[in-house]
């Protein structure tokens, strides 16, 4: 044997054209490289993930906002109640009128009235019933609007009955009725939002599992050696599950800020150009600006990262898996 | 180290590839083995290297019983043994430093430990110049000789070589014998497949040969 030679030649001299040379290595075999980037695993992963990670943030997006506008909803409808006052036979509305205002102001818990004028009434129904003058001949009922205190509420039952016992023909309608089926309405909303959030999570599961497979079927000689060489099954996993975090985070950053932009344009078409007035408050009445802030939007970054870490656990689970069929 | 009882071994419902192959290989040893094309000298050395398990009969490694050792002990098992491939099985994403240096990044060497031994040995094997070059563009020689730097890097226990001088000239053939009588004389157990006799006429070690799935040991 050649006297120069050790095998493992840790404390050897090496010729000083190599010697020069080692600065270049520095980047060697770094573990992101040990399994290579294409086939199923490389872009056409990052397209689907960029896909889901969009789909995600719109449903994200619209959650909140479906969530926070029934919140406003039924707050303003909770607070805010009617008295009806129907004509009756032989007695004097606006005096019947006066009596339900009069009540109503003494009562505890009831933070504002306001008698809707025999005029206003009339302007309300015109788009329906015609000019205001043919209707001083029509029997229109009155309304009082009232709010009621958030901090002390009355007894509303109670007061139900104690108005209609002193104002005949007055009711009070505390819009329970619609208030339910707002929540219902908007709880089924919620529920197809998890529902979709769900069957992306699901899917996006589905579509790392199957890139695994692909991944590791492609790379079949790499695991190979790498098991040969001593990698344990662990190893590889994490080699595997690299360079799905690198993929679904990229592909996860792309995604989010394509449903940020898109969120943003479709909140624009939403609220309309109008911005004062009777015609913002009207554009608010379903959506309003309030209902998505700009600090929402840091709602979608938490995209990336779910799926960062959907991939990264699938990924690993498949691998190991995979592995654990093999010798 | 190595003990093979009445060793059978047959892929799916074929015929036996190896029938009742007994042999042992004692620490330090070096062996040759040989036989014409398809005796099952390839097999004998996957079994070795853990990659495939005997249809029947006893393997014991490294004082461990094959058949009874979880798989969870392949990887320590597999790091104390070192393998040439006849076809070599460099990856073409990895340079061939890289490539060599595989299993110390495995075994998580790191690497301002491990750079200079890598070079070094690259240019003891004549692949100094090539150190960043990609598979593909080694000649089969210059990929031989990246696989047995490969194989020897992490100072092995025990050595398999399949083929390993089938595509480089004799001197180089030569040459690359002397690195694995030199391992031989630090402790490492060798075995080299060959049916190169040139190669095994040039050192002195038992022949255990293969036909037709029989082995044979003669000095």
């Amino acid at each position: 044997m050649n006297r120069q030679v050790s095998v493992t030649p840790r404390q050897g001299k090496i010729p000083a054209s190599l010697a020069a040379r080692l600065p270049q290595l520095a980047g060697a075999v770094t573990a992101s490289r040990i399994m290579p980037d294409a086939g199923a695993a490389g872009r056409p992963l990052t397209a689907v993930i960029t896909v889901m990670c969009f789909l995600a943030c719109l449903a994200l997006g619209s959650l909140v906002i479906i969530s926070r506008s029934v919140d406003n909803w039924t707050r303003d409808m909770a607070s805010q109640m009617t008295v009806q006052v129907r004509p009756v036979a032989g007695k004097n509305t606006d005096r019947a009128v006066a009596k339900a205002v009069k009540l109503l102001k003494s009562t505890r818990g009831i933070a504002s009235v306001k008698a809707v004028s025999a005029e206003d009434s009339a302007k309300l129904l015109e788009p329906w019933l015609g000019p205001a003058a043919l209707m001083k001949e029509l029997p229109v009922p009155r309304l009082i609007e009232l709010t009621v205190d958030k901090r002390s509420p009355p007894n509303l039952e109670a007061l139900a009955k104690v108005i209609a016992t002193a104002v005949p023909g007055a009711t009070l309608d505390n819009h329970n009725r619609w208030q339910k089926q707002i929540q219902r309405a908007a709880g089924a909303f919620k529920l197809a939002g998890y529902g979709i959030l769900l069957l992306i999570t699901l899917t996006t599961v589905a579509i790392v599992v199957f890139a695994t497979r692909a991944a590791m079927s492609s790379n079949n000689d790499v695991v190979e050696v790498l098991h040969l060489v001593g990698a344990a099954d662990n190893y590889i996993a994490l080699q595997v599950q690299r360079h799905f975090l690198l993929v679904s985070l990229k592909a996860g950053i792309y995604g989010a800020l394509g449903g940020i932009v898109i969120f943003a344009i479709l909140l624009r078409l939403i609220n309309g150009p109008s911005a004062s007035g009777d015609g913002a408050a009207a554009d608010q009445l379903l959506v309003g600006a309030s209902a998505f802030g700009f600090s929402d939007y840091i709602l979608f970054l938490l995209v990336p990262l779910a799926a960062a870490l959907i991939s990264v656990v699938t990924a690993r689970l498949a691998a190991l898996r995979i592995l654990g069929h093999r010798l | 180290m190595v003990r093979f009882d009445n060793v059978g071994l047959r892929y799916s419902m074929g015929p036996e590839v190896l029938r009742d192959v007994s042999f042992s290989l004692e620490s330090g040893s070096f062996h040759f083995l040989t036989g014409p094309s398809g005796a099952g000298k390839t097999s004998l050395l996957r079994l070795l290297f853990l990659a495939q398990r005997p249809t029947r009969g006893l393997i014991s490694l490294f004082g461990q019983d094959v058949a009874t050792m979880p798989r969870s002990w392949f990887p320590a098992i597999r790091k104390r043994i070192g393998v040439v491939f006849q076809e070599f099985k460099l990856l073409d994403h990895l340079t061939t430093f890289e490539n060599v240096a595989l299993p110390l990044h495995v075994r998580g060497v790191a690497r301002e430990n491990y750079q200079r031994d890598v070079v070094e040995l690259l240019d003891w094997v004549g692949l100094g110049e090539r150190i960043n070059a990609y598979p593909k563009v080694l000649s089969g020689g210059e990929k031989q000789r990246a696989a047995i730097a490969r194989a020897v890097i992490g100072r092995p226990r025990l050595l398999l070589a399949d083929e390993p001088t089938g595509n480089v000239d004799p001197q180089r053939g030569r040459r690359l014998l002397r690195l694995f009588v030199e391992l031989n004389k630090l402790g490492t157990t060798i075995l080299i497949a060959t049916h190169d006799f040139h190669l095994m006429d040039q050192y002195n070690a038992p022949r255990m040969v293969l036909d037709q799935g029989e082995l044979t040991v003669s000095q």
